[in-house]
């Protein structure tokens, strides 16, 4: 296959080719060190435009978000997605639901290690508490309704709902090559993001966000990503490295695209 | 549309992404509300049925901005000031302060078109409603968005080069 075009690569990243498009795009960028660069290219514009977008919104009345669209403050949905090294078997942080905002927090943990601001400066604008840094492999309570969906040897997802918060986690060792989670929200409205950068880490994790999405590039291993939704979120969507993973609608979580990226049901290990 | 009974939910739904679409274009916090309050006038009084109010309202507020000919002087004048319930220290502020301008000043280099675009893309909106919402066909959306990104990067480092020199 000739090089993408530009194009292609954002529609890519932005995943909006069809499954054929997306799979001659996906086996080219695998031997193709022209095209992952320029790819990182864009995403990095993507970056700053996201900042500055997520900048402006700081400026905005509290007014706006006290209208007519306000939504409650109390319970949340939970999303967390985690990547771990082969030799890191599970990766999970259970969060107090008391502790849970309905605004979003993201923290990307890298080796477990502490977190430290040594990322390019823009992904040091946006601020917000940081999520406790708990890296434990048996931190995931215990529930019968645990299930785990097996995305290949080396990556998994799992879905636990706990007393209406529910909580996904991604599980995978595919983080050096640029893992790719990316978070479709229905409505950004009062989500807050927040981004802790290892130091530990190689290369520096990078984010997108914005109304409706948003986008983590894990880097280095042991990443770990972290979203809280508001309940009141209409719909959410999942995907990694290009695959949709995951649909929240509601109260309902469940995989999708199941056929096509052979994720599947599978009980917790 | 003003009899609509899902009147009230649309604009519940719409009014906040509506309001910070228009205020990342401008800047303008003022201009903001009452471009999007137009824009709900609009559909009120709308004669005939909306089949999706959302990019409809959209592209409402894109065109009522685009009329806008003092628009760069409102961005000049409004420019992005820190929250002020964020207590920040002066190097803080500083960088922050000039982060927003490095990157607003690349994003004020691009053509409108291709900044609603971006602004669009950043708001969540799937290229077929982005091309509803700026009047392109659906087919030139990655073409425009991957252009105008790499404008933007290239104004961006440009800026970047020009701030630290």
């Amino acid at each position: 296959m000739p090089h993408p075009s530009e194009a292609a690569l954002i529609a890519f990243a932005d995943d909006e080719l069809d499954a054929r498009a997306r799979g001659e795009v996906a086996a080219h960028m695998d031997g193709c060190g022209l095209c992952r660069h320029a790819l990182r290219d864009l995403r990095e514009a993507m970056g700053a435009l996201a900042v500055e977008t997520a900048l402006v919104d700081t400026c905005e009345p509290a007014s706006w978000r006290q209208g007519p669209a306000a939504l409650p403050r109390t319970a949340s949905r939970s999303l967390s997605l985690v990547g771990a090294t082969a030799s890191r078997p599970a990766v999970v942080r259970a969060r107090p639901v008391t502790a849970m905002r309905w605004a979003a927090a993201i923290s990307l943990l890298v080796g477990g290690g502490a977190a430290a601001m040594t990322a390019p400066r823009w992904t040091r604008l946006l601020r917000g508490d940081v999520a406790a840094p708990a890296v434990a492999a048996t931190a995931m309570p215990a529930s019968t309704s645990d299930a785990a969906l097996r995305l290949s040897a080396s990556a998994a997802v799992s879905v636990l709902p706990i007393d209406g918060v529910a909580t996904v986690s991604l599980l995978s060792g595919a983080v050096e090559r640029d893992a790719r989670v990316i978070v479709h929200v229905s409505d950004r409205r009062d989500v807050q993001v927040t981004v802790t950068t290892p130091t530990s880490a190689d290369r520096v994790p990078r984010f997108l966000t914005g109304d409706g999405r948003l986008e983590v590039q894990l880097a280095g291993t042991g990443s770990v990503v972290e979203v809280d939704f508001p309940s009141s979120l209409r719909e959410a969507r999942v995907t990694h490295d290009g695959r949709s993973v995951v649909t929240v609608r509601g109260s309902a979580i469940s995989p999708i695209d199941a056929a096509t990226t052979g994720v599947a049901l599978a009980p917790r290990p | 549309m003003g009899s609509h009974p899902a009147w009230e939910a649309i604009y519940a739904e719409h009014r906040l992404a509506l309001l910070r679409y228009v205020h990342r274009l401008t800047r303008d916090v003022h201009l903001a509300e009452d471009v999007v309050q137009d824009a709900f006038l609009r559909l009120w009084r709308e004669s005939h049925p909306v089949d999706n109010p959302r990019s409809w309202l959209f592209r409402v507020c894109t065109n009522l901005v685009r009329d806008q000919s003092r628009r760069t002087a409102i961005r000049e004048r409004h420019a992005a000031q820190p929250d002020e319930a964020q207590a920040e220290s002066p190097d803080e502020e500083f960088e922050r302060a000039e982060s927003v301008r490095t990157v607003r000043l690349a994003l004020d280099r691009l053509i409108p078109r291709d900044r609603e675009a971006l602004l669009l893309r950043e708001s969540g909106f799937r290229y077929a409603e982005i091309a509803e919402v700026i009047d392109v066909r659906v087919e030139i959306v990655p073409t425009l968005i991957a252009r105008a990104l790499k404008r933007f990067h290239k104004a961006y480092l440009e800026e970047t080069s020009d701030a630290t020199s």
